[in-house]
């Protein structure tokens, strides 16, 4: 079987598999560094466990499945260079693989589940609806236990439910409505989100597709690339696919009016 | 890559800091980058009165800021607020630059941004080291631009 007529999976594999084993002219602590700090800063941002009920997939031929991921050259002498600080770069690597699949998940839930007709107005908010619409999903035994919210009303949220707000409980702080927790998870800019979004996290099944070496959530190579053999070349890649198994626990709640102006303050407070 | 020519002459440095054993930390690192002209925004001295508290500081480091300073002490992996602070930073891919006291533990999303290892007594002059070398530190600190956007495999990656 010639390249050309592999299947997509397989010439995936291939290419992974001879990427990583190319690394003879790479620097080994660096090319351990910067996986680990993809790896770590994956992993601590990553909402997926804490939101989802995760399956491992083993055929990714399977339709349906999302790549979110990032796939770049670096010059290869620049790679090496002691002074060059790469572990921020690929911090920031991990940390947008798990933004992209925020941004995915947000996308998802609001693609399938019908937004609630009422919404949150933005310039004088009113969150009494939100509780009372999880008190009611308490109530009919759904049992939300996750709420994704949109960091533009976090200021207000706060403000506004700070006395049922337990900033005490780990990172992230959770809603707390007499004995049910929710944790609260904010959009930023790589993952926006103009709702309210709250569910139960073990009504939809996050699909994944795992590194085929270690295991992880996320597939990271890192090797001299064979077409341009003065560069590095990364490939860290999700491959992922979001099914909602019990719509009726989801709610969505969509904001209404103008996004405000963020910027309020200015340069002049510096010291 | 940025240019050490085109850097700001006048860098300007968010200071984060847990507030329950950071504090004095932290103004003196304020003071170092004052003497030497950078502008220093740390909460005690640079809030407004009257101004929502997260409202100042999320402005403050997103638009505001060059770089954040991240003083991690035996407190930093319980202080929510300085959680929130490198939650702001690290979300809007800014440049952080860590500097551990006494063996603190660093925030896992952190380790790949730890700069130095300090003990206490040392830290005023490892922290002027630094903001004499300033520009230049922040000028080698890579940083990814690019945002990641769900597509389909085959088409993504397989072409």
């Amino acid at each position: 079987m010639t390249n050309r007529e592999l299947s997509p999976s397989s010439k995936r594999m291939q290419h992974i598999t001879a990427l990583n084993a190319r690394t003879a002219n790479l620097d080994p602590n660096r090319v351990r560094e910067c996986k680990e700090a993809i790896w770590n800063s994956y992993e601590a941002a990553s909402l997926v466990p804490q939101v989802t009920h995760i399956v491992k997939e083993r055929d990714m031929e399977v339709t349906g499945f999302q790549s979110i991921g990032l796939r770049h050259l670096i010059k290869l002498a620049e790679f090496n260079a002691s002074d060059y600080y790469w572990g921020p770069y690929f911090s920031d690597v991990g940390r947008a693989i798990a933004s992209g699949e925020q941004r995915y998940l947000q996308e998802r839930i609001q693609k399938e589940v019908e937004p609630f007709p009422q919404t949150v107005s933005r310039s004088s908010p009113d969150f009494s609806f939100i509780v009372k619409r999880i008190e009611s999903l308490i109530e009919s035994d759904i049992c939300p236990d996750t709420l994704l919210a949109p960091i533009e009303l976090f200021v207000d949220f706060t403000k506004t439910l700070w006395p049922q707000l337990d900033w005490n409980s780990g990172r992230p702080e959770q809603l707390v409505l007499g004995s049910t927790r929710l944790k609260v998870f904010w959009s930023h800019i790589y993952a926006p989100l103009n709702s309210f979004l709250i569910f139960n996290s073990k009504a939809g099944v996050w699909r994944c597709v795992p590194d085929q070496d270690t295991g992880r959530l996320i597939t990271v190579a890192l090797g001299q690339s064979g077409e341009h053999p003065d560069s590095v070349e990364y490939w860290v890649e999700a491959l992922v696919k979001y099914e909602i198994v019990k719509p009726q626990a989801f709610f969505i709640i969509n904001l209404s009016g103008e996004p405000r102006e963020s910027k309020t303050c200015t340069i002049s407070h510096f010291v | 890559m940025p240019d050490l020519d085109t850097q700001s002459p006048q860098l300007r440095v968010f200071i984060s800091y847990p507030t329950k054993d950071g504090l004095d930390k932290a103004k003196q690192a304020a003071n170092l980058l004052k003497e030497a002209r950078y502008q220093a925004w740390i909460w005690y001295h640079s809030k407004t009165v009257g101004a929502l508290t997260w409202r100042e500081i999320a402005n403050c480091i997103v638009y505001e800021s060059d770089v954040v300073l991240y003083i991690c002490t035996s407190s930093s992996q319980q202080s929510w607020g300085q959680g929130q602070e490198a939650g702001y930073a690290l979300n809007h891919r800014k440049k952080v630059i860590v500097v551990a006291l006494d063996g603190a533990k660093v925030p896992v999303e952190l380790t790949a941004r730890c700069y130095e290892k300090v003990s206490s007594d040392q830290f005023f002059k490892k922290l002027g080291g630094i903001t004499t070398k300033l520009p230049e530190i922040t000028n080698r600190i890579q940083k990814l631009d690019d945002s990641v956007v769900p597509t389909g495999i085959h088409s993504a990656n397989l072409g």
